[in-house]
């Protein structure tokens, strides 16, 4: 940076320190942070709406559009915290009593008309509500007297107290009044740059916005950008207004922080490049979805698509490019081992735990120890007068249930983010190194394949390791996987039911480890991607194929019951569980 | 006129002690299995009121009731006898299984999709034309007696795919659903059961009724009527209404804190 760029960011600095508005500092020591409590009041809006409404944080004073809750992101005006947190709870009701009146506008309104309609139609909203919950008046009250009061004593916030206590209005057009419930998915993209070590990776969380337009990329426009922004090099960013540039993809996002935080992000782009830095914002997607149609040639396998908007299937989709991985990291893979030697050990022996109390061959003519019930029937055949069986001994062989699993592994970009200082595929890898180096020593049939995606026109699927594969030949291959593309998981799911439907078991299991919501650069997301992945379970199901799934993403639990069912998944607190989790899965199938 | 049908007869006009609120034609279909003889599943959540039918028809039935309560250690040996040694000899004692075919009486084997898999196929020949019991050990056929019933039961969401019953046992057993009831039914339960008003009822169904209808929660099981029930009789014994339900709703259901408070804050605007 040089000295002149040095001194304008300290001036603009101590200008910006100057123009914020001082605050109260009880108010603040009380202030509450939707960011704290977002769990909780998305739990609450789902109980009283029954459907998956998710909490966002609003550009002022929020209010409902669809399958979305908008609130502010903080709120102080109470005299105290437990004020301050029942605003927050009377809003999520009443916005409840707003989401079953359905109040919405149908076409585009002033903003302040937004506000007005809101105030006249109250009375409604909390008539309804008050029928259903008795005691929602006096928290009403409560919420009230701390508003006016504030408003009070404080004479430039004298005439918003209405847009606080009822929102506003928000515009809905036809699709979104039929699919609200359905199709209106906060989107929360998670690429970040392949090869990137862990301290040169930028992650932002972005301020949010509740409408936004998609742009379509105009590339020659681009070709001919010219810069003409004097302060381009410093902390300082334009709203788009028409001109065209590269996305050039360097991580520099830390020295724009403070600009990003004034930008607007009312229209977007689209772009499938690497990236190195992420400034993650939730909003809602405006468009439908995006027409992704290209011609392969690699020879590749066609599975239909589930459209849950239409309730049709789309025949013959997805096309599933399918290869078997054969480069070898053996050293990766034998580091791992050597490193989770300790770990290894303990999981192979709670899993012998039950195998030795489930596999014990009894009654045997010849075994390790004496059979005691057998010799009790023999004791009293003999007494009876009876021939005693000479089958009076146990073996303690193992002998392995006939179990068939295949490991399904989300090999996306998103894998390739850091939890905790360590990198997510690094711990998908050594959890199935651990977890497979268990299974092969009780002779499991297992099988280890990956997926990713780019369009529904080209979704990879890679197996590592086969059924019928030796692992100590093949485990060398899970070192070499990597990261790469988005998370269609309903093809790769339909592909590994057609793999494991070829195998002779007498249970199958599929096993998906993935670390976030289906999603794909052609819009596959929010419900329409995840009913997509239910359609595709309840195929395997009918195939006698049982789904189970472990999720590395504590979100999780908001979306994957929806999918896999209130059972047929496991939430990890922290990634290093994986592999402990694995082999609880495997001890509740042999017990 | 067969002993099954006189039983019938003469419960007809005698009332239960146990409080039983059908819901359906669940009465009926019991009633005809135990007069064809017929072995009866029923499957459901916990907490929907299976084992309270149970011993309802029995009590109606005027039949003795033994139940067992399944687990994974659950063994053919735990359920049709075995033999001890006692000093210098043996003796062989009958189990759960034995006795109620000896007796005539109706065998309830709660959660049978937990026990081991032999003790699915001790009872094969009891579920078929039959209905015989093959004591190997003992050296003993037994004929099961016209009053014998067997009545199982399971959670079918619980253990998917870990512990399931077989098509071929599935098909032995005649199987009936039971769910949460409806409202009306509901709150006419929490009030026979528990001694609350019909306000308090309506307020503990109505509680119920926004956790039921999400899957988005996770919980492995959702709200029963007999957490319900227990609820209701806290309230009615003078617990403030709101520490009930905390203690008896939302502390069960879930360890999670956000979703308990959330749990809590339906309960604090509805009591």
């Amino acid at each position: 940076m040089d000295w002149d760029q040095f001194i304008f960011k300290k001036i603009n600095g101590i200008v910006q320190e100057i123009r914020k508005p001082k605050l109260n500092p009880i108010e603040e020591e009380n202030r509450v942070s939707l960011v704290e409590i977002k769990s909780r009041l998305t739990y609450l809006a789902q109980l009283l709406t029954g459907s998956a409404i998710s909490i966002l944080p609003a550009e002022t004073t929020g209010g409902w559009k669809g399958a979305q809750f908008f609130l502010p992101a903080s709120y102080g005006r109470a005299m105290d915290k437990e004020g301050n947190l029942d605003f927050y709870i009377y809003r999520v009701f009443y916005m409840y009593g707003q989401f079953r009146l359905k109040h919405f506008y149908t076409n585009e309104t002033s903003e302040k008309e937004a506000y007005s309609q809101s105030v006249n139609k109250s009375k409604e909203v909390l008539k309804l509500i008050s029928n259903e919950f008795p005691l929602f008046e006096s928290l009403f009250d409560s919420v009230y007297k701390f508003e006016k009061a504030y408003c009070e004593s404080n004479p430039k916030s004298a005439n918003d107290s209405d847009a606080w206590l009822y929102g506003k209005w928000f515009v809905f057009n036809e699709q979104d009044i039929e699919d609200y419930q359905k199709l209106m998915q906060p989107i929360q993209k998670q690429t970040v740059a392949m090869d990137k070590e862990k301290d040169e990776y930028t992650e932002i969380e972005g301020k949010h916005v509740e409408d936004t337009t998609v742009l379509q990329v105009d590339t020659k426009a681009q070709e001919e950008y010219t810069m003409t922004h004097n302060f381009e090099k410093i902390e300082t960013l334009d709203s788009f207004s028409g001109r065209w540039r590269d996305f050039d993809g360097s991580d520099d996002m830390d020295e724009h922080e403070e600009a990003l935080r004034e930008l607007n992000l009312d229209q977007l782009v689209r772009v499938d490049s690497p990236v190195h830095s992420i400034y993650r914002s939730d909003f809602v997607n405006a468009m439908g979805l995006m027409n992704m149609d290209s011609t392969i040639t690699h020879y590749h396998f066609s599975y239909p698509e589930w459209h849950e908007a239409n309730r049709v299937y789309r025949e013959d989709y997805c096309k599933v490019i399918y290869e078997r991985h054969n480069n070898s990291q053996t050293d990766y893979v034998q580091n791992v081992i050597e490193k989770n030697k300790v770990g290894i050990n303990r999981l192979t022996k709670n899993s012998e735990k039950y195998l030795s109390e489930y596999f014990v061959k009894k009654r045997l003519s010849d075994g390790d120890e004496p059979d005691l019930d057998a010799m009790v029937d023999a004791y009293v055949d003999i007494r009876t007068g009876k021939t005693p069986s000479e089958n009076l001994y146990i073996s303690k062989r193992k002998k392995s249930k006939d179990i068939a699993i295949l490991v399904l592994v989300d090999c996306s970009l998103s894998t390739d983010g850091y939890t905790n200082n360590q990198r997510i595929l690094d711990l998908e890898k050594e959890a199935i190194i651990m977890a497979s180096e268990v299974w092969n020593r009780f002779e499991l049939k297992f099988q280890i394949d990956s997926f990713s995606s780019h369009t529904h026109s080209q979704c990879f699927y890679t197996t590592y390791k086969g059924f019928h594969e030796d692992w100590k030949l093949t485990k060398g291959r899970i070192g070499d996987m990597q990261s790469s593309g988005y998370t269609r998981i309903g093809a790769a799911l339909r592909h590994a039911t057609y793999l494991l439907d070829q195998v002779k078991a007498e249970k199958k299991w599929l096993l998906l480890l993935s670390d976030g919501k289906p999603n794909d650069y052609d819009t596959y997301e929010g419900d329409y991607g995840i009913y997509d992945v239910k359609k595709a379970i309840q195929e395997a199901s009918q195939k006698s194929i049982y789904t189970s799934a472990i999720a590395i993403d504590a979100n999780a639990k908001f979306y994957f019951p929806k999918m896999f069912g209130i059972y047929g998944y496991t939430i990890l607190n922290h990634p290093s569980q994986l592999s402990e989790s694995l082999t609880k899965f495997y001890i509740n199938l042999i017990k | 006129m067969n002993l099954a049908a006189k039983h019938m007869e003469d419960i007809k006009a005698s009332e239960n002690s146990i409080y039983y609120k059908a819901t359906g034609k669940e009465i009926e279909v019991f009633e005809h299995c135990f007069q064809n003889n017929l072995p009866l599943i029923l499957k459901g959540p916990t907490g929907s009121g299976k084992s309270r039918f149970i011993e309802y028809m029995a009590e109606r039935l005027n039949r003795e009731l033994i139940s067992v309560v399944c687990h994974e250690e659950t063994s053919t040996v735990d359920l049709l006898g075995r033999y001890i040694v006692k000093g210098a000899s043996t003796e062989w004692i009958d189990g759960p299984l034995t006795q109620a075919i000896r007796r005539g009486a109706i065998i309830y084997l709660d959660e049978i999709a937990e026990a081991r898999p032999d003790v699915l196929v001790a009872i094969h020949s009891l579920t078929d034309h039959r209905r015989k019991l093959f004591l190997d050990r003992h050296d003993e056929v037994l004929d099961a007696p016209k009053d014998f019933m067997l009545v199982a039961s399971f959670n079918p969401g619980y253990q998917r795919g870990f512990k399931e019953l077989k098509a071929s046992t599935r098909q032995r057993f005649i199987m009936m659903s039971f769910q949460y009831p409806d409202k009306n039914v509901e709150m006419e339960i929490l009030e026979q059961e528990t001694g609350i008003d019909k306000s308090t009822s309506s307020k503990l169904v109505a509680i119920a009724s926004k956790i039921r209808n999400l899957v988005e929660l996770g919980l492995s099981e959702t709200i029963s009527t007999r957490l319900l029930v227990d609820a209701g009789k806290l309230i009615h014994s003078g617990l403030p209404p709101r520490l009930a339900c905390k203690v008896a709703i939302s502390e069960p259901l879930t360890d999670e804190p956000d979703i308990q408070k959330a749990l809590d804050d339906i309960i604090n605007m509805t009591f």
